[in-house]
């Protein structure tokens, strides 16, 4: 038989234990503000994480080195040490140079597009991607004018849309987040109308679903918004479809999209300062 | 002194999480050095403390970088306090228990956490998820050593005095 002290422990733990059950539970949805407490710890950890993301920009560089490791091995000594030397240089050179050429392609994107888009340049300090939550940390926040709702994209197409905002930060919610969801249309036909939303697993795969059963879709359709769900403005490219089944019910069918953003490398993103902010889902 | 040093370590432990161990992670597995911190804590001071600073540091992990507040609470005050349950039977002299702790440990939290999340409704991949704790697990044992050094040294040290 359990003392009266085992019975005091079992029962506090399962209070404990349904307690945090049901807290977790509340937050399954996507909270815009965030508590005061979170709010505070996040703000501690801003700067460190902006300080361990120039760590773990070295740590990429290693990867790049052990991948030659065949190579120097044939070397002496001698020009092992040279090369080693070369080799980080030059790494350090490409990184520059493919970050270089991530921007222009950015700033061209931006100035190509500043009549419609407003866009404000950000870079991700953290992320969060499993197949329970799909989430980055850009460096731009309320100081910046950055609101939460407003869209992020970058040149290749749409990223999400800001969850939270602290004043030096903001989280972003991915589209393969099961929580995200986009008002979405077939770019040539301007038919189709749909929901994108993630599918829930670690691919970072997209699918469109609430297609009317005889709407005009087809492999290799490309997939923008509709802008119909106020959320995200019109015509930012999503995808394109890569197969189309029935579904159960008979009456509708769902579009399996593979997007153009590949989530699991997001280093620099857009945000539209002009949509959303304030209106998010 | 110590009790800061601790929550200190998760604090950093934490946003090494989601910034450099991005960096090098393997098969998506990741070191957690919050739950290295909570199992030894609880080899060292048994079920009842080890499950309260499983929450604690769960807690704050959720708060700081979580969406689902509670969960990591629940899953690191689980696995606190079932090992600090073992904890009674076990050598803590010989290496090679804090280190095999800390594998099974690691597998057990994320049974856990498939467990938990399936009863607030999320849609989980069970399977990976549990191969991600073995990729996890892995990690701690390497990281593990680091940490059962000083709180060897903070254990043998209170028993003197």
């Amino acid at each position: 038989m359990f003392n009266n002290k085992k019975l005091r422990i079992a029962a506090a733990l399962m209070v404990l234990l349904i307690g945090l059950l049901a807290l977790a539970g509340n937050t399954v949805q996507v909270r815009e503000n965030p508590t005061i407490l979170e709010k505070g710890l996040r703000i501690v950890a801003s700067p460190f994480q902006n300080g361990f993301h120039a760590i773990s920009n070295v740590f990429d560089g290693i990867g790049v080195y052990f991948a030659d490791k065949k190579t120097l091995e044939e070397e002496n000594f001698k020009l092992q040490q040279e090369l080693d030397a070369l080799q980080y240089q030059i790494m350090r050179l490409e990184e520059t140079e493919l970050e270089n050429m991530r921007l222009k392609e950015l700033l061209g994107y931006k100035d190509a597009n500043k009549a419609v888009y407003q866009l404000q340049l950000a870079e991700t300090i953290a992320k969060k991607n499993n197949n329970l939550q799909y989430m980055i940390t850009i460096n731009k926040g309320s100081d910046d004018g950055v609101k939460a709702g407003m869209t992020v994209m970058n040149h290749y197409g749409l990223i999400g849309r800001v969850s939270s905002v602290l004043s030096s930060s903001s989280e972003v919610l991915l589209l393969p987040d099961h929580e995200s969801a986009v008002g979405a249309r077939v770019k040539s036909t301007r038919e189709a109308l749909g929901v994108v939303k993630g599918d829930g697993t670690s691919t970072g795969n997209l699918h469109m679903v609430h297609l009317q059963h005889d709407a005009e879709i087809a492999e290799g359709d490309v997939i923008i918004t509709s802008g119909l769900d106020t959320v995200y403005p019109e015509g930012i490219p999503i995808g394109i479809v890569t197969s189309i089944g029935d579904d159960a019910n008979g009456l509708t069918k769902t579009a399996y999209i593979a997007p153009y953003v590949n989530f699991l490398q997001l280093e620099e993103v857009f945000i539209l300062m002009n949509s959303g902010g304030g209106s998010g889902r | 002194m110590k009790y800061a040093l601790l929550v200190f370590s998760a604090f950093i432990g934490i946003v090494l999480q989601d910034t450099v161990f991005n960096a090098i992670s393997i098969a998506e597995g990741k070191p957690d050095i919050v739950l290295i911190l909570v199992v030894f804590y609880a080899l060292f001071h048994g079920h009842i403390h080890g499950g309260l600073l499983g929450v604690a540091f769960g807690l704050m992990e959720d708060l700081m970088t979580g969406r689902f507040i509670g969960l990591n609470a629940i899953c690191k005050g689980l696995t606190g306090f079932i090992v600090g349950l073992m904890s009674e039977r076990l050598y803590k002299n010989n290496f090679s228990i804090p280190v095999i702790t800390v594998f099974v440990a690691t597998f057990l939290h994320g049974i856990i956490y498939v467990c938990c999340g399936a009863v607030i409704g999320l849609n989980l991949e069970g399977i990976r998820l549990m191969m991600v704790s073995i990729a996890d697990a892995v990690y701690n044992i390497v990281f593990s050593p680091f940490f059962y050094a000083a709180f060897y040294h903070f254990y043998t040290l209170n028993k003197e005095e």
